[in-house]
Parts: C-alpha cells; structure tokens; sequence
C-alpha cells in the first residue's frame, strides 16, 4: 500500500482548471520528485493535499485514511507535514524558539503546570528543548540556536523552515522548492541534507525546478503539465522523455 | 540570571510598595481611589494585551467588562447576593458568551476583526440600554446602590464600604491576574500564541488548531475583563451603559500601546502611568482626550517599543556614555 495517494483529483478556480484528474502515489522510504514549468499546478497539489484547498473532485489518501477533508493542523497530526515557497518563519523568534513552537504535537498544554511553572512542566519543556537541540544539530544549525530567525542568511532560513517541519515528526514530508535561491554549494549540502532526512524513515514529497537537485536526489519523478501527468519514472526516462523536453523548450 | 534576578527584585519591591500605600498615604481616600482605580486599568490592560499576543485587538473589551457589572450588579440587587459569588458568576458569564461570540468573530482578521469586535461592544451596550428591558436593566439611567459586600472571615469582620479594603481587594485581583497572564504567556501557550501571532499558516501545519487557541484565549481574555467589571460595579456602587462605552475599549488599547506590546511589564506600566497623568489632568476636563491622542502619537513615533524599554535603553545610554569616557580617558594618558 503507498503511502500517500492522489485519487482523479480535480481542482477548479472559477473556470480555471489547475489540476485535473490526477492520479499519483508515494511509497514509503522514498524521495519522490515533482516537477513541471510554472503553473503547472505543483503548488496547488501541495495545498490540496496539506487541507489548505478542498479539491473539486477526487480524494486524498494517507496512510490508508482519506483526509480529503481535513484541515492543515489534522494532517499535520497525522504525521504530513510541508514547508513553503516562500521563506514562512516565526521571525521574530530565536531559532531554537522556532523548533520548540514547531513541537507543538509533540508536547501536551497543561494549564496548571503553565501556572504554576511545576518541576514536571519544566522538565517537560527541557525535553522538547533537548530534542528540538538534536534537530537543529542534525540540520547543522546549532551555532545559531539564539539567533532571531529574521537575522539569518537565506540559506540557513530555508535550513530552518525544514528543521520546523521535522520538529513535528512528519512521517511524509513535503518541500516546497528546498534549494531555491541558493548558491551551489547551499544546494548540495540540502541535497545531503534531504537523503539523510529520508534515512531517517521520512519519505519526502519535493517540487524544484533546479534540474540537477531533483534528478540527483528522487528515485521517480513526476512531471505535471497544466495540471495533468505528463510523464512519470526514474530520472534518466524523464530526462529522454520527448514530451517533457517539449513541455520545458517548447516546439512543434 | 543575575538580570532575572534584578528584575524578580524590582518586581518584588514593586508589590510591596503597593501593599504598604495606604500606610505611607495615611489612608488618603483620594490617592486610594487612584489606586483603586489604576487596579481596574491594569487588569483591563493586561487581559487585552494576552489577545494581543494572538495578533489581536478587541474593541468590544468594555463590553466584557459591562456583562460582568451588569450580571454582578442585578444579582445583587435583584436577589440579594453577595459579591463573592456574583462576580465569579458574572466573570463566567462574560466568558461564555465571548466564548459563543468568538467562534464566528475569530473566522475574521486584522481590521475586519476590530470592526466586527467594535460592532459586539456596541450591541453589548445597547442591550444594558434597551428599553424593552428598562424595568431590569435600568436602561440609559443605570443601575443604583450596587453596594460593597461585607465579609466575616475568621472572626474578622471586614466591610469593603472603606477604601482600604476595597484597595486592598483589586489590589489582589489586579495581581492575581497580572501573575496569570504573565505565567501563561512565559509558558508553551504563549509560545503557541506568539507563533500564531508570527505566522498563522506555519502555525497551522505545525498542527496548532488555530481556531481552538483563538476562541480559548478571547474567552479567558472576557473572563478576566467581566471580573474586573464585577469588581468595578461594587466599588463605584453605579453603572450605566455609558460605564462601559467604545472609549472605554480604547483608553485601554491606548494604555496597553504606550506601555508596550512586548512583554506583560507595558500594560502594567501603561495604565499606571497614563491613569496617574489622567488624574493630574483632570483641571483640563474634556481636552484629556487631546492630550491622550498626542501621547499615543508621540509614542508611536518616539518611543515605538512603549514605556516599558525605557529601562533597557537607559542602560545603553549609559554603556555609551561609560565607554566614550573610557575612550576619552585613553585619548588623554596616550
């Protein structure tokens, strides 16, 4: 059984069409690719499938349950977890304030352990400190634990907006363009990065457009093309693929 | 550490000054009404500022407030009960609408909030006011002789008629709330909140149900702004609708502004400071509401970070100044 599948699901924005009748599955443990020229509905699924749309038609399986329906928090719960296009951070937080906001499923409220601050509170609060510490560590951000988001480099903030997402101990992870606006030396270490994230046991669901991250990282990619699947393999089919070369260079 | 524990000092020397005022004011009614008075305000501003911590203003606040006088108020008058339960009954009350109230209000944000809260306030306030329910409510003339309870307590007889003991009282309930609000706000639901604040869609897939935090702080928020009411109407012994109009709202929003957003040290600051200056403004009658716009002006302008960084950006004054002498004594020997 896949892990996540994407059953004929159709979104419509007026008359607009942005994906229609898609039909796709994730495995499990693996980096799955999606790629495809502007518009060509990559976002747009990404948001149907983290409960932000509704699609018009069509449903959305995780883990075997549909969560057509539910809203981001529920799947986030459910363990899918995403990042976006753009630089979305608690800015105004220390990075390692970012990861302790980005438990939040992990660390239950209690109201009176929060009033009166008791040892099992505070223990509890160090934990997550500890663990949100090992994720920061693992994504070598540690050095800038005290930082304010907002203060750091564009690479490291894409670094973190990833460090948040696993804090939630995703077990399907989503990336919105990881390595967008980096320098080639930011985008192999999130190439490094992104396998060992799925060594991990997380499988990952990732929109680029940088060409050589997606086919140096996914085992299968699939291109989209005004919201249908155009084509669907292993990055050396992709690569020979005539209607995907069509699609990104044009021509008769 | 040591500036944590400078500032536990300050805090404590803070409490103990306000728990020995009557004492060194010689139980001067005037300077105790202020007191009094400064109590309410920072309960109001304090309990505002928590909704604000979600990115929130409300407008309807001294609507809140209102349903807790008025609940209070008519339970006494109309049953003969006594303040120790009424006000938890009309705080409770105040909550469970804000409660009802804010499942849709909450669907809407940033200025369509404020409006829609604004337009809550209102209908709250003219439903004191309603004719249809005048032989109730008082209508526009209010409601009378909402006295102070008395208390029996350990073969202590205490009647809160005196200014002391009502000092004393919203003293408490003024710290109690302040202490809640700041304990909540230093722990993970604060963190939740703020990160709400930050950014409401990275909030949500990290699986904060946004909507579940929004409706329980509003509530809390009216829970603790009905308290304060219950605790208004028994002290001033008369409410009207008019107690409890829009401006009411605002001069706490401006209190809670020019004190700081940052921490719960600028409502606290805000209200003491601006409900003092009030008071010495008092001579000027209407022209104070000129002087408290030009106040909120000046802060947003000249100090945005409000009352409360005045003493962070008094010792980096005196940092540069310690390190140009410094400087200027090294010029000298070389």
């Amino acid at each position: 059984m896949p892990l996540l599948e994407i059953r004929n699901v159709s979104k419509y924005f007026g008359g607009l069409e942005a994906v229609s009748n898609l039909d796709f599955a994730v495995d499990q443990g693996e980096i799955r690719g999606l790629i495809g020229p502007n518009g060509a509905g990559k976002t747009t699924l990404f948001n149907m499938i983290s409960g932000v749309y509704r699609p018009t038609s069509g449903r959305v399986v995780f883990k075997g349950k549909d969560i057509t329906q539910l809203k981001p928090h529920a799947v986030a719960k459910m363990g899918l977890v995403r990042t976006f296009q753009a630089t979305i951070l608690f800015k105004n937080f220390s990075v390692l304030k970012n990861l302790v906001a980005g438990y939040h499923l992990h660390s239950k409220v209690n109201f009176w352990g929060a009033l009166f601050n008791t040892p099992a509170t505070v223990k509890k609060e160090r934990d997550i400190e500890k663990k949100a510490m090992e994720i920061l560590e693992f994504m070598r951000l540690s050095k800038y634990k005290d930082e304010l988001a907002l203060n750091l480099p564009h690479g490291h903030q894409r670094a973190l907006g990833i460090s948040i997402a696993l804090a939630a101990e995703p077990k399907l992870l989503m990336l919105d363009e990881p390595v967008t606006g980096m320098n080639p030396e930011e985008t192999t270490e999130m190439m490094g990065l992104i396998n060992k994230i799925r060594d991990r046991g997380i499988t990952v669901l990732l929109i680029e457009h940088d060409m050589k991250a997606v086919m140096g990282l996914c085992e299968r990619i699939t291109v989209l093309n005004f919201g249908k699947k155009l084509a669907e393999g292993p990055p050396e089919e992709i690569r020979k693929n005539k209607d995907v070369i069509e699609a990104y260079l044009g021509g008769e | 550490m040591n500036g944590n524990r400078v500032k536990s000092f300050i805090w404590l020397i803070l409490v103990i000054f306000v728990f020995l005022l009557p004492v060194i004011v010689r139980q001067d009614d005037y300077i105790l009404h202020v007191g009094i008075t400064i109590a309410f305000n920072i309960a109001m501003a304090t309990s505002l500022w928590f909704l604000w911590s979600l990115g929130y203003v409300s407008f309807a606040h001294a609507g809140f407030m209102g349903i807790g006088a008025y609940t209070s108020a008519l339970l006494f008058l109309r049953l003969g009960w006594s303040l120790w339960a009424t006000m938890w009954i009309g705080a409770a009350l105040a909550g469970i609408i804000a409660c009802v109230v804010s499942i849709p209000l909450m669907r809407t944000k940033a200025v369509y909030f404020f409006m829609a809260s604004w337009a809550v306030g209102e209908v709250i306030k003219m439903m004191f006011a309603l004719k249809y329910f005048r032989w109730f409510t008082g209508g526009w003339d209010g409601l009378f002789d909402i006295l102070p309870p008395k208390l029996s307590i350990l073969g202590l007889y205490i009647d809160f008629s005196s200014r002391v003991a009502y000092y004393y009282l919203a003293i408490m309930f003024a710290v109690a709330i302040v202490f809640i609000i700041y304990r909540l706000n230093r722990s993970r639901i604060g963190t939740i909140l703020w990160s709400i604040h930050e950014s409401e869609a990275l909030a949500e897939h990290a699986g904060i149900h946004l909507l579940r935090y929004k409706v329980l702080t509003f509530t809390v928020v009216c829970f603790f702004a009905g308290l304060t009411g219950a605790l208004y109407a028994h002290y001033h012994t008369f409410i009207s609708p008019r107690t409890f109009d829009i401006w009411v709202s605002e001069f706490t929003l401006v209190h809670v502004i020019v004190g700081g957003l940052a921490t719960v040290a600028g409502p606290v600051a805000g209200a003491t400071v601006l409900t003092i200056l009030d008071e010495l403004l008092r001579p000027l009658g209407f022209y104070r509401v000129v002087i408290f716009g030009v106040i909120l002006i000046l802060t947003v302008l000249f100090l945005p970070e409000g009352l409360e960084s005045i003493p962070g950006r008094i010792r980096s004054l005196i940092r540069r100044v310690l390190k140009q002498e410094r400087r200027f004594r090294e010029d000298a020997t070389t």
